[in-house]
């Protein structure tokens, strides 16, 4: 190594940091957190869940092309000044490796005006099937006191698709389609 | 304090961290620097049919086709790439990946082209085919954006700033900090390869990928990093992002094209139940590692 550039340090020895189970996982930011900002300017966000009927859940699913494991989706619509300014939805995607807590900005249209990560963890994949290992993050997702690492982890290594991001956010924006657009 | 946030962009996550003393000044930063990255993935998608690239794809074969300045910088720096590698880095080679179903169909494309990076003839701002090509950015604008989301930090004054776009990373700071890379048979655990203060890291690999990789060799179309991995360190994310595809795809010329950029590439494979790590300057390829695998 007697070229490496002055940025750059490479450890004598490469020590495999052996593996853990989640092996990588990062809390973003609360459902509060990332109601402020998304909607920094919104007066209140009232809950508005959803349970969708089989019909509307079809429709849905039809719409966006994409399966709906859950009839019920945590929804809150935003008030500005006492005035509808758009919805703030949760969803969940998780992929064989990789569980997403994520929250997508609708404006008072039903246009995407953002998407954030809450919450982001990978694993081997079978616990991620399991429902009960992912209710146990619930409790950070309606808005448990989260703590950055101070370890903040710097990972090459490409590259996670966020395909499931892509299809939660179509399937977020059938849902306001079928359930939530104003008359 | 630190704040770090992430968003769906460039078809990967794009995770900021960044720390400075003011909170409002430090998230302001982090919402322009995600600003950035949108912009250019607006520019830059494959995937979507109105962006900027899609009407280079469409139109370029036809007449000449306005760029705009990012557009403009990183096709440059592709035909730099492959020009410099002979094509091992070749922004031309989309058919391929729409044959296989990993990039979508776009009706008026030449879905069918002859990849061919020499086709590619860029005057300044503006851009021609002078045969039918269907050009992807994929190996190098993730660098780009990587790397202008790192600019909006730093010019912001912060402390200390990392980008990670699915595996594209840069950072500055007054600090190392490690980096890890994902064991290639096992990529939800981790390694740690070296440590960085102030540059970027890039890595190839296949894993993720259900099936065929998507990284190709521009000559023979042979998937590449199907059971290693190539990450490289240089001062930029765009040099790296692009350099993982030359090295995996040349190995034996790495250290002449790895050396003009001061880039240094790490690679990890597993063989005969074997972890092993080599490292490629300028030169040469030299063993630093291996270790039975679990």
């Amino acid at each position: 190594m007697s070229h490496a550039p002055a940025w750059l340090i490479v450890p004598a020895l490469i020590a495999p940091a052996v593996a853990v189970s989640p092996a990588y996982a990062v809390q973003y930011m609360t459902t509060e957190g990332a109601q402020k900002q998304l909607f920094p300017e919104a007066s209140s966000f009232v809950a508005h869940p959803l349970r969708l009927t089989d019909a509307q859940k079809d429709r849905v699913e039809k719409a966006a092309k994409v399966r709906m494991r859950s009839p019920e989706q945590p929804v809150w619509q935003v008030l500005t000044g006492g005035k509808p300014a758009g919805w703030f939805v949760l969803d969940e995607v998780y992929g064989k490796h990789e569980f997403i807590t994520y929250a997508v900005a609708l404006d008072a249209a039903g246009a995407v005006r953002g998407v954030e990560i809450l919450d982001y963890r990978e694993t081997h994949g079978g616990e991620i099937r399991n429902p009960k290992w992912r209710a146990q993050f619930n409790g950070a997702r309606y808005g448990a006191a989260l703590k950055l690492g101070d370890d903040i982890q710097n990972i090459s290594g490409a590259t996670l698709s966020c395909k499931h991001i892509s299809e939660g956010v179509r399937r977020v924006l059938a849902i306001h389609e079928v359930a939530l657009k104003q008359p | 304090m630190t704040m770090q946030r992430a968003q769906p962009w460039l078809g990967t996550l794009v995770d900021i961290a960044a720390s400075a003393p003011d909170q409002g000044a430090l998230s302001a930063a982090i919402d322009r620097a995600f600003a950035r990255v949108a912009a250019i993935h607006a520019v830059m998608g494959f995937h979507d049919a109105a962006s900027e690239l899609s009407q280079v794809n469409r139109n370029a074969t036809h007449d000449w086709v306005p760029l705009s300045a990012d557009l403009a910088r990183v096709l440059a720096a592709a035909c730099e790439f492959a020009h410099a590698s002979n094509g091992a880095f070749d922004p031309s080679i989309a058919p391929w990946l729409v044959a296989s179903g990993q990039l979508p169909r776009h009706d008026g494309c030449a879905n069918y082209a002859s990849p061919d990076w020499r086709a590619i003839e860029l005057d300044g701002d503006r851009v021609r085919f002078t045969q039918p090509l269907l050009l992807d950015l994929g190996g190098i604008a993730k660098g780009y954006a990587v790397d202008a989301a790192l600019a909006v930090l730093h010019d912001a004054g912060l402390t200390r700033a990392r980008v990670n776009a699915g595996g594209d990373l840069a950072r500055f700071g007054d600090t190392a900090a490690p980096v890890r890379v994902r064991h290639p048979l096992h990529p939800t655990q981790m390694l740690q390869l070296a440590e960085l203060q102030n540059g970027a890291v890039a890595t190839s690999a296949g894993y993720y990928q259900n099936g065929a990789s998507p990284l190709r060799h521009p000559g023979s179309g042979a998937e590449l990093c199907r059971h290693d991995s190539i990450s490289v360190f240089a001062p930029d994310c765009m040099t790296a992002d692009a350099l993982t595809k030359i090295v995996a795809a040349e190995p034996t010329r790495a250290p002449a094209l790895l050396a003009p950029h001061h880039a240094q590439a790490l690679r990890l494979a597993v063989e005969n139940d074997t972890l092993t790590l080599t490292a490629c300057d300028g030169s040469g390829w030299h063993k630093i590692f291996n270790e039975a695998a679990a």
